[in-house]
């Protein structure tokens, strides 16, 4: 696995443009995978702090392909049931298995809290709809995401 | 020039409505015409790729296949739709397996899906640039505008853009750094921290307005710098799309490039530059 090659340079770390907020730092998470603890990377917060914005990737003076490393881990953990997935995910993937497209009360993540003082700003701009856009054909969408829910079982 | 298909994607018909409106407008004024792909899909943002690989490919396929029948290209605005749409196309020419059950469950053949372009790439293209010098009737000369490229774009377009558009890109370090748009969905709190930073840094290096190409930035630095504006006293940058400062220099009017929509003001950015 290439995370061997890794010699804790921790110049992901640097970079990293949400590095200040994870309980891990990147070269942190490395460190644990080589030492076969991936519990608790599955179990991180930083996990899902991961924009995959690939700096790190640029940086890394092996290449290891950090980001693609995350999004697997992501998927691993979703799959196991490990740590608390972020419902953010969750949500925006059930919109779009039910209306075909998301909402941009979804994507900004303006549901609750703090945010739901902007609301009425953006209702006011057309920037979030009360009767949104969805895909005609459901029941492509349907077979597509029936697709996905076979491939989650068979492994 | 033949049609193009055009993939919006689900911002550009909400958040980042104004991307959409000036877009199409500029496209009509500059001779690119594009037609929307039928009955599109969401591309599965950033969490097809975060929970499900195979809805990561299939989302997207399935627009390259609803495009099929306009061009053979299809220009999409988001970055992120972008890559979604590109990696899906890569994995479908050697995936022989995915292939076959996408065909199965959009009862379609699949081949010869079109290829995605970036709307930046459309637009910045040298004949592009040169009609866009010819049809000017304006100039962002005096305005200093910082090109955001945001972590998805690892080119100099916007800078050529700027020079094509009679002004010039100010020299900052942070062109490429994450907005933290693709997690703001779950953690506004982490995303308003890396707006601040990156807006002050702009600030810093004199920038009067800052031009993207990306919806998630747009939303980002746009809204959360408004939503920030409580906590600090200093002047807000305003934002544009690319697509809507091509408009404004070619004489088209301010609101029709959805100037009113955004939550920073833009008139103080317009009057410096001299076009209102």
């Amino acid at each position: 696995m290439e995370v061997r090659q890794c010699e804790q340079c921790a110049k992901c770390s640097g970079g990293c443009p949400t590095g200040f907020a994870m309980d891990y730092l990147p070269h942190q998470i490395v460190r644990l995978l080589q030492l076969e603890l991936k519990e608790t990377v599955l179990e991180s917060q930083a996990l899902w702090l991961c924009t995959d914005c690939k700096i790190c990737l640029s940086l890394c003076p092996h290449q290891i392909n950090l980001p693609n490393i995350m999004k697997e881990l992501k998927r691993e953990a979703r799959m196991s049931g490990a740590g608390k997935v972020q419902a953010y995910h969750d949500a925006f993937l059930a919109s779009v298995e039910r209306y075909g497209r998301t909402s941009a009360a979804l994507a900004l993540g303006i549901r609750n809290g703090s945010d739901k003082e902007i609301r009425w700003p953006l209702l006011k701009r057309g920037k979030i709809k009360v009767f949104r856009g969805r895909v005609h054909d459901k029941v492509a969408m349907k077979r597509l995401f029936a697709q996905g829910k076979r491939r989650t079982l068979d492994v | 020039m033949s049609e193009l298909a055009y993939y919006p994607g689900c911002l550009n018909h909400t958040a980042s409505r104004e991307y959409d409106e000036s877009l199409r407008l500029v496209a009509d004024k500059l001779d690119i015409p594009l037609r929307e792909v039928p009955d599109w899909n969401c591309c599965g943002g950033n969490s097809a790729s975060s929970l499900d690989i195979g809805l990561a490919y299939t989302l997207p396929a399935r627009n390259l296949v609803q495009a099929h029948t306009i061009s053979k290209e299809v220009v999409v605005p988001c970055p992120i739709c972008y890559e979604n749409l590109l990696e899906s196309k890569q994995e479908l020419a050697h995936n022989e397996a995915l292939a076959a059950s996408l065909a199965e469950a959009l009862d379609t053949e699949v081949r010869d899906v079109p290829e995605p372009l970036s709307a930046l790439q459309i637009f910045t293209a040298e004949t592009v640039l040169e009609k866009i010098r010819l049809y000017a009737r304006k100039s962002l000369s005096g305005l200093k505008v910082a090109a955001y490229y945001g972590c998805r774009q690892k080119t100099e377009s916007l800078d050529q853009l700027l020079l094509a558009l009679g002004g010039e890109g100010l020299n900052w370090p942070y062109r490429n750094e994450c907005c933290g748009g693709r997690i703001s969905g779950g953690n506004d709190k982490i995303a308003k921290t890396m707006v601040g930073r990156i807006v002050d840094m702009a600030r810093e290096c004199g920038a009067e307005a800052i031009v993207t190409a990306c919806p998630l930035c747009h939303a980002n630095l746009d809204l959360r710098q408004f939503q920030l504006r409580r906590d600090q006293n200093t002047p807000l940058i305003p934002v544009f799309y690319f697509t809507q400062l091509i408009g404004l220099t070619l004489g088209i009017d301010p609101s029709a490039l959805g100037l009113n929509k955004h939550f920073v003001s833009t008139e103080r950015a317009l009057t410096s530059a001299g076009i209102k």
